[in-house]
């Protein structure tokens, strides 16, 4: 069959839309991470651990073999990733706030190690694997290029979380005081704010999302010790070139990012491992505080 | 007096002595043969090694249970190579300084097993690995290394040989951009190109080892439009791909060949996300013989650790039998007399009946390709009409092989 001009249009529609369902993951990982960043100045290397925990956690629900298992995994994701996320800042993180910044980064750093044992000791040692839900198993047609529903699924659902991200920062109480104890949490002390519980509850809220990014990508990849390594490294590049602690920033970079991956592989397939690091060094010459960052 | 007593005591006590010396000798043991296995034990590739070993211990319970190499029992002795050449050598130079182990089995990892060979040689001590990567055979070839293990060329060979008789015109290929994936692939087009001239490459993608998302490549595949696809990913990458081919579609458009599809691990893990319906290759798959020694081996298997023996199973299991074999021909333990009784030694493992090819020191054996059902039987996908085929035909030509031996 000879390529007529619309199959190719349609093709790279295929591969811009990849792309975004790629971002669309990349920036609820990078969201969380940015958030602590932003508010906290914390950089918290154990945010893989916690998309793991949501992919495995999504695995333990489907696993009973329950109908309705996403929708209920979804629930036990956010349960679960805010149990562990609110257990680990209290008694692992909070104690170390005041110490310098090296000491969260060597506490976060071996929670990364004893979390991808201990998945192992829960779950065992072989992979795991989630299937999509039921309705979105197949694939739609864009012309005559198949696309996965599911991948259809996850960009409209990540469009949604992100407004309402966006609405919960913008227009709520808690959003006002998150981007209140990002400028001056001393302040914010002074006037009666309980810190510790808002700091608390600051990196539940990156925790969770970070598990129902792991949740949403786990039916398209493997479930395994360590996953959340890859992710998080990526999500580090997104942040660096959207600015530190800006979630447009977050969003806007994890989509160019997830763009040059799709389109870089078929353009420059020999270089497309590099793209990302030099999508950043290329930012960082042009703006050195990122896309979207104003302070350091 | 008082001297005669004591005399007559020390006299007793002798006697004692050397009566309970006496009783104690013929209990005392020959000495045992040590044999080394390393593999990895922990992370995430412990649940393949974990098998490897047990199908060392199994086949060392058999032979001593008949009574042993030469007289001797047989000790196994596992650690931990965690899946990285530095460490592997580190256990390697333990297990013949301190357990003053004859032989080793594996490593699985590629680069590992290369580093310990370069040991092995030195040492002077037996090496049978687990892993596929075909260096060890061809350019490291060396006097103390034997591979009982397929080759990585064995199986992509054997891929062509299926490619051509299912007579499809048009392949595209995806594997890991490293060099056993690369090699894979390379093995199975030179080999397709020779026995099918006609045949044409569509496209070729090489993702990189660990790659997330093969939406762009699987995109790129779908666009060119092959009527076969031969998949040379592996392990988790390889559950990935499956995942999302079977999300865009492409396996309801052309016919897969995974290269190491059928691995037991990867079937398991995959459920019903399994690609049913397509080919799938494995090393040694426990349902693909119906022999005497194939059942024996199974149910042995299955009875002592209630699991099913994959092909790292099967390969430790056999490489043992290997190595007993050579020790009695040769009537010593010593690596020096047992490694040129292990050249041209033919045996019947539960795969089939195979022999070590001494240029290269290869096992020739034929591959298997079966294609991959659900079972009413097993929790598990299964590998069913199989296609085997050869030795002689998928093994490379004596030639392109073993010039480290030569």
């Amino acid at each position: 069959m000879p390529v007529v001009p619309d199959v190719n249009a349609w093709f790279w529609a295929a591969q811009v839309l990849n792309g975004v369902a790629i971002g669309i993951i990349l920036f609820l990982v990078a969201a969380g991470l940015t958030l602590l960043l932003g508010v906290m100045g914390m950089l918290n290397l154990a945010h893989g651990a916690f998309y793991m925990i949501g992919a495995y956690a999504l695995y333990s629900v489907f696993a009973t073999g329950t109908g309705g298992w996403y929708g209920l995994g979804f629930v036990a994701v956010i349960v679960v990733t805010a149990l562990v996320g609110a257990v680990l800042e209290r008694f692992t993180l909070r104690p170390l706030y005041e110490r310098p910044q090296g000491y969260i980064l060597l506490a976060t750093f071996a929670l990364v190690l004893i979390f991808d044992d201990l998945v192992l000791l829960i779950w065992g040692r072989a992979y795991k694997s989630v299937p999509p839900p039921a309705p979105f198993e197949g694939a739609l047609l864009l012309g005559s290029v198949p696309f996965p529903s599911y991948y259809a699924f996850i960009i409209l659902a990540g469009i949604l979380l992100t407004v309402a991200l966006w609405l919960l920062l913008q227009r709520t109480a808690l959003g006002r005081l998150i981007r209140a104890l990002g400028t001056d949490r001393e302040m914010v002390a002074a006037l009666g704010v309980n810190v510790s519980r808002s700091l608390c509850m600051i990196y539940v809220l990156s925790a969770v999302l970070a598990g129902v990014g792991g949740a949403m990508a786990a039916p398209l990849r493997s479930i395994s010790s360590g996953m959340g390594v890859e992710v998080v490294i990526q999500s580090f590049v997104v942040v660096v070139i959207g600015g530190l602690g800006s979630i447009w920033g977050a969003f806007i970079g994890a989509l160019i990012l997830g763009q040059f991956s799709a389109l870089g592989i078929l353009l420059v397939p020999r270089f497309a491992v590099a793209i990302p690091y030099l999508v950043l060094v290329i930012v960082l010459t042009w703006r050195p505080h990122g896309l979207f960052g104003s302070r350091v | 007096m008082g001297a005669t007593r004591t005399r007559r005591l020390l006299g007793s006590a002798l006697v004692v002595l050397s009566v309970a010396g006496l009783a104690s000798s013929p209990t005392e043991a020959a000495e045992a043969v040590k044999v080394g296995v390393l593999a990895p034990l922990t992370g995430v590739y412990s649940i393949v090694g974990d098998r490897g070993v047990k199908g060392v211990e199994l086949a060392a319970a058999e032979i001593n249970a008949a009574g042993g190499v030469l007289g001797r029992p047989l000790e196994i002795i596992a650690r931990d190579d965690e899946t990285n050449p530095e460490v592997a050598l580190r256990q390697v130079r333990r297990l013949i300084l301190q357990d003053k182990v004859v032989a080793v089995v594996g490593p699985l990892h590629g680069g590992a097993a290369i580093a310990v060979s370069n040991e092995t040689k030195r040492s002077q001590v037996l090496q049978f690995p687990f892993a596929a990567v075909e260096d060890l055979t061809t350019v490291s070839c060396q006097p103390f290394l034997w591979r009982i293990t397929a080759s990585a060329s064995q199986t992509s060979r054997g891929g062509a040989e299926l490619a051509k008789q299912l007579n499809l015109g048009s392949w595209a290929t995806i594997s890991s951009d490293f060099s056993y994936g690369r090699s894979v692939i390379n093995y199975f087009v030179e080999h397709l190109k020779d026995i099918t001239p006609s045949v044409t490459i569509a496209t070729q993608a090489w993702p990189k080892l660990g790659e997330e998302d093969f939406g762009a490549y699987i995109n790129d595949i779908l666009k060119s439009q092959p009527k076969g696809l031969y998949v040379g990913l592996f392990a988790a990458d390889l559950v990935r791909f499956v995942k999302q081919a079977k999300a865009f579609g492409l396996l309801d458009r052309m016919t897969v060949l995974f290269d190491s599809g059928g691995s037991h691990e990867v079937l398991k893990s995959l459920g019903n996300d399994a690609p049913f319906g397509q080919w799938a290759s494995e090393r040694y798959n426990f349902l693909a013989s119906s022999s005497e020694a194939n059942r024996k081996f199974v149910a042995a298997f299955n009875k002592k650790y209630n699991l099913y023996p994959d092909m790292i199973a099967h390969d430790g299991y056999a490489s043992l039998k290997f190595f007993a074999a050579a020790a009695e021909k040769a009537k010593s333990v010593d690596p020096r007399k047992v490694a040129p009784a292990l050249a041209g030694l033919r045996l019947e493992t539960p795969k089939g009946v195979v022999w070590l090819r001494p240029e290269d020191h290869q096992t020739v054996q034929p591959t298997i390709w079966g294609k991959v059902q659900r079972s009413a039987q097993y929790p598990f996908p299964i590998l069913t009409d199989f296609v085997v085929v050869p030795a002689e035909r998928v093994t490379l030509p004596v030639e392109r092989s073993g010039q480290g031996c030569r």
